[in-house]
């Protein structure tokens, strides 16, 4: 286990290296899951505020 | 044909439900290609006969800095139908894809400079190839820029596209930068139309993950143009149907 | 498609056209800079003047590594296989570091024109395999005798 963590002295490279990898898709997934709820915030408020005068498209 | 497809096809509603429908298949298939790249590249790939496990950095850092021009492509792509057709849904993937891609040309400079220190033996050095993928991030981050500091949704959208595109000469620099100079960075292991230089069990998980990065750009890419698509459409009958 | 989006799509490819030309043309003028190094051979064109630095790259030759006594510093030849340029170098040595890798040394001449380094970098190629792979194929290119 410890060989396999170490990789040869590679490891203090690799890992880094994996673990921005992994840093930057969760990121990724987070802004994107938070700009949803945001949005979705956004358009309720505008349609609980307003009274019903939708312009159609 | 080409108005079928941008008034059908294209339009934000129609569009909203049909990425709607494809996502879950995208993360599913993303999920299967990532897992069984990262399994594969980091037990089961034997050691390189040179860099020994080392090499096991590629498997991070090709599929980042093949997704960061890939992104591009895409942006500049959407930035030509932004300005010739007009077509919303390009403008947005236009937006959405800058925002995603920068994080990738990030990712390709952090893990190859984490590749560069143990190999070459310097973080980073101001050779053709890194210094022409560093462009690309200020590319990335200008046109993020542009767009903020401008209000009006037409001029700004119109602005960016221009710079999206004067921005893709770059492209062929990055990738023929290590074929027309001297560089420390070495020649592409990966062509469409060579034989490749890397040994089958290396291969395919760097395949795998190629495949699973491109996926997972395409899912958050879907994921967030589905909310600028709320957002923009936010005052039709759909979005208030949907919402309720 | 309508004459207003095809003269915007052809004026867009025309700019996109120019600029491409003019960026091939500051790229062209500029290739010395850009390059990161000089071949042994590139040296002999370039007239370096003593004491400036320089970037040489090449591969280290075969049976050209020599440490000192001490072990602190090390003289080694690097060939593009035309030309040789000897090397003197004191420091670490990257661990791809070996005979026949290509290198790229930064450093500059004395005035007795021998070439002192500050720092060496080895260059990888975009060959991958395992090792065993490797000893195979060397085994093979071995001349049978």
């Amino acid at each position: 286990m410890t060989a396999f963590f170490n990789m040869g002295g590679y490891g203090i490279w690799i890992w880094p290296a994996w673990g921005v990898t992994l840093a930057v898709f969760l990121i990724n997934m987070h802004f994107a899951a938070r700009e949803k709820k945001a949005i979705l915030q956004r358009i309720r408020r505008f349609y609980n505020r307003s009274p019903h005068e939708s312009i159609t498209s | 044909m080409f108005n079928w497809l941008t008034q059908y096809w294209l339009s934000p509603k129609s569009f909203y439900h049909a990425s709607g429908r494809l996502l879950p298949w995208l993360a599913f298939v993303c999920l299967l290609a990532l897992g069984y790249g990262s399994i594969a590249g980091l037990f089961f790939a034997p050691a390189d006969y040179q860099q020994g496990d080392g090499f096991r950095i590629m498997y991070v850092h090709v599929p980042s800095a093949f997704a960061a021009m890939a992104v591009y492509f895409l942006m500049a792509v959407s930035a030509l139908i932004t300005l010739v057709w007009r077509v919303k849904v390009a403008a947005i993937c236009m937006s959405v894809s800058a925002r995603i891609g920068v994080w990738f040309t990030l990712l390709a400079l952090i893990t190859g400079s984490l590749w560069g220190k143990p190999m070459w033996g310097t973080y980073w050095v101001w050779d053709a190839r890194l210094t022409s993928v560093l462009i690309l991030l200020f590319l990335y981050l200008g046109f993020i820029a542009l767009q903020s500091v401008i209000t009006d949704i037409q001029a700004r959208e119109r602005a960016s596209a221009i710079l999206a595109l004067i921005g893709v000469i770059n492209l062929p620099i990055i990738h023929y930068s290590v074929i027309w100079w001297n560089t420390l960075h070495q020649g592409p292991s990966l062509s469409a139309f060579a034989q490749p230089t890397i040994a089958a069990a290396m291969l395919w998980p760097l395949l795998a993950m190629i495949t699973g990065f491109l996926l997972f750009f395409a899912v958050i890419l879907l994921w967030r143009m589905r909310n600028h698509i709320l957002l923009r459409e936010m005052r039709t009958q759909w979005v208030e149907a949907l919402i309720k | 498609m309508n004459p207003l989006r095809r003269r915007k799509l052809i004026g867009i490819v025309l700019i996109l056209l120019a600029l491409a030309a003019a960026a091939a043309l500051i790229l062209f003028a500029l290739r010395q800079n850009i390059n990161l190094f000089y071949t042994p051979t590139q040296l002999q064109h370039a007239h370096v003047q003593a004491n400036t630095p320089v970037r040489i790259g090449g591969y280290v030759q075969k049976h050209s590594v020599q440490y000192d006594a001490s072990g602190a510093s090390v003289n080694f030849a690097i060939t593009d296989r035309l030309n040789n340029l000897r090397v003197n170098y004191q420091g670490v040595l990257p661990t791809l570091f070996r005979e026949g890798q290509g290198v790229v040394v930064t450093g500059h001449f004395n005035q007795a024109h021998q070439f002192i380094a500050d720092q060496v970098l080895a260059k990888h190629d975009a060959k991958y395999m395992p090792a065993s792979v490797a000893k195979m194929l060397a085994a093979q290119a071995r001349p049978r005798t």
